[in-house]
């Protein structure tokens, strides 16, 4: 008993368990599901919310909101296609270009909400339409073709024939990600401003700096998840990635991360991804239809919200 | 103690979500498919497989109502047919969709898609692993289907709507056009059709504004109101999706612009009717997209089967019109809906 106290007390390992039910529950369910084809799509699937989350995650766990990453993901695929497309630019180049140009789009986000203290909600606002704005400029609304086949490998390579190659592009940057906020100096630092932004600076810690790191660091996850995109697509368009905010926000949120900031970690994060993923994919094994399985992830949702605010209430 | 409470309601969360993804499927056909087929997860035995009908905004009525027909001509055929579609305009969930479909074993695959490339990678993957693929509404890159159901040559789909806005407001003045989403290709196409067909044909017309509505009603209103109030000559706004047409006949009547600017161009005769009987349009445009899922999934069902489809008519069950040049296959059919005729149809 005080063994099933313990895990019911650690939020990830909660988490995990109702992953690992819904995955046992579907694998009875369907007969489709528990093969190793479907599994491999389902780490596939994982991938791109799971950059978005990681993008989403720090900038929430700073006390804001980076509302512009779907556009700057979205520009960036763009601008990848583009590179590589039309200017016939190699490869390497066409990446540093546009991993340059999307942390001048963080450095954007971080000077507003960090130097000029903007409301990181509507800063990031504006900023989204701005992106949206380019790329639609850019590729003039339509959607602009990859032509680098090398390139596709990212997005739709299998290494050994089945382990999906962007998979381990998740991996690596969640793990990553997970070292960079949870154990280094400006991760503890990310933390205390989100708590309390004013205790944080009379502790001597940069406020300004520190935000902008938070904005940058979210436009280079956004920029990976532009790479997997773009190479899944064989293109990019100025409106691909808009859909994966909100879901995002969502997946943080479900995954332990407080919406007031300061708190929750990115593993919870990472957990809350797999669980709608999970679910997403199960339903469709299933052959439930996609307006149900939006009313089972809003009810997971809030039920789990709803349960975790009744024990703080009685904490 | 109060903690351990809590993880056994986590548990009963799950057992929850899995008792209504159950209870979902039993219950699909008397929300989903009128015409009371009983669907399965497995084929059924007597059925040759499953076809899977894709579209990329399903909560849209010109979607939503395509299931009933293209499940009644999958049954003909003998097969089972899922159809179902992102319920928003969702390019990575669209294609997550289609590999979840090829990890059910799907015999055809019939995908409509917001823009021609983006789903070809994993359409060009299903056709390697033999399944066959059939494009429909916007028509997809070649290599990532084996051929495309459409109406006619999308280009000339723009042409009945300028005829039908030409016969409203006459040959000349100011018209403007209100899309759906700004990236999508197919609409896109369109619009350049009808700017090129009213230079050579209405030269006194004139096209003051195109603006994007997104596929929201609400936002096809407060659209119709700027044109309104930016362009005071102007006599048409035609809608180039089947959603726009309503919204728009309804902020023309809030304007109290009815005699003076008109709705015109596409719209489900469910959503004209209003603005036809007030008298904000007189006409709209469309096809029985149903008849279109129909004619795409009886071509998925003869891939798949084998069937001989010959060049000129290819002799589509159902479709006595069609025709078939090279991979393109048409069915030639468009309805004009009026407030006399509008009660006829039903969708």
């Amino acid at each position: 008993m005080t063994k099933l106290n313990k895990i019911a007390n650690n939020n990830e390992l909660t988490l995990t368990f109702f992953a690992l039910l819904l995955f046992i529950g579907f694998s009875f369910a369907s007969p489709y599901f528990f093969r190793l084809g479907n599994l491999m799509q389902v780490t596939a699937q994982l991938v791109e919310l799971g950059l978005m989350t990681l993008a989403m995650s720090a900038s929430i766990i700073s006390g804001g909101m980076d509302l512009s990453i779907g556009a700057m993901t979205s520009l960036c695929t763009v601008l990848l296609a583009t590179f590589m497309g039309s200017m016939e630019m190699p490869m390497g180049t066409a990446i540093l270009m546009t991993l340059a140009i999307s942390m001048l789009c963080g450095m954007l986000n971080g000077f507003l909400c960090g130097y000029l203290k903007i409301n990181s909600m509507l800063a990031t606002l504006g900023t989204q339409a701005l992106f949206t704005g380019l790329g639609l400029v850019i590729s003039k609304g339509v959607t602009i073709q990859c032509l680098n086949e090398r390139f596709f490998f990212f997005g739709q390579g299998r290494i050994g024939g089945q382990l999906p190659f962007q998979t381990v592009i998740l991996i690596v940057t969640a793990v990553f990600s997970i070292i960079l906020i949870s154990k280094s100096k400006w991760g503890r630092h990310v933390y205390l401003i989100g708590s309390s932004s004013k205790v944080a600076q009379f502790a001597g810690i940069n406020y300004e700096w520190n935000i902008m790191l938070v904005y940058v660091f979210s436009a280079i996850m956004s920029f990976i998840c532009a790479i997997v995109i773009t190479s899944r697509i064989s293109g990019g368009r100025a409106d691909v990635a808009d859909p994966l905010v909100l879901q995002s926000v969502s997946a943080a949120v479900f995954g332990g991360i407080s919406i007031t900031g300061g708190a929750g970690n990115i593993t919870g994060a990472i957990i809350g991804v797999i669980v709608f993923t999970l679910v997403s994919n199960g339903m469709n094994m299933m052959g439930a239809s996609q307006f149900l399985q939006q009313i089972i992830i809003g009810s997971i949702l809030l039920l789990v919200l709803m349960l975790r605010q009744i024990a703080k209430k009685r904490q | 103690m109060k903690r351990l409470k809590i993880f056994m309601a986590v548990i009963l969360v799950v057992a929850i979500t899995l008792s209504i993804a159950a209870c979902g499927q039993s219950a699909k056909p008397t929300v989903e498919s009128p015409s009371n087929e009983t669907k399965t997860d497995t084929p059924k035995e007597d059925k040759k497989g499953t076809i899977a009908v894709l579209n990329y905004v399903s909560s849209a009525p010109y979607f939503a109502c395509g299931e009933s027909k293209a499940k009644e001509a999958g049954a003909k055929a003998g097969y089972d047919v899922i159809y179902t579609g992102t319920p928003n305009v969702d390019t990575p969930k669209l294609i997550s969709l289609i590999q979840d479909m090829l990890q059910k074993d799907v015999k055809a695959l019939v995908v409509a898609s917001g823009d021609s490339t983006s789903v070809a990678p994993v359409l060009k993957e299903a056709r390697a692993k033999g399944i066959k693929v059939v494009s429909w509404d916007l028509d997809i890159a070649k290599e990532g289907r084996d051929c495309y159901a459409g109406i006619m040559d999308l280009a000339e789909l723009g042409v009945p709507m300028v005829e039908e806005m030409v016969k409203t407001i006459g040959d000349e003045g100011e018209f403007a056009i209100v899309t759906g989403v700004l990236t999508n290709e197919f609409l896109q196409a369109r619009i350049k059709r009808i700017e090129e067909y009213i230079a050579e044909k209405y030269p006194k017309l004139k096209c003051v504004a195109i603006e994007g509505m997104d596929e929201d009603p609400q936002k096809a209103f407060a659209v119709t109101q700027n044109i309104i109030s930016a362009h005071p000559n102007i006599k048409a706004i035609m809608s180039n999706v089947s959603t726009g047409l309503g919204p728009i006949g309804k902020a023309i009547e809030q304007e109290g612009k009815i005699g003076q600017v008109y709705a015109t161009g596409q719209s489900t005769p469910q959503l004209a009717k209003p603005v036809l009987e007030s008298g904000a349009a007189e006409s709209a445009v469309l096809w029985d997209p149903g008849d279109w899922a129909a004619f795409a999934t009886t071509i998925a069902a003869n891939l798949v089967d084998g069937v001989e489809m010959p060049e000129g008519n290819p002799n589509i069950d159902g479709f006595p019109d069609a025709t078939r040049q090279g991979d393109v296959f048409y069915f030639w059919k468009t309805l004009v809906f009026t407030k006399d005729n509008v009660d006829q149809f039903d969708f």
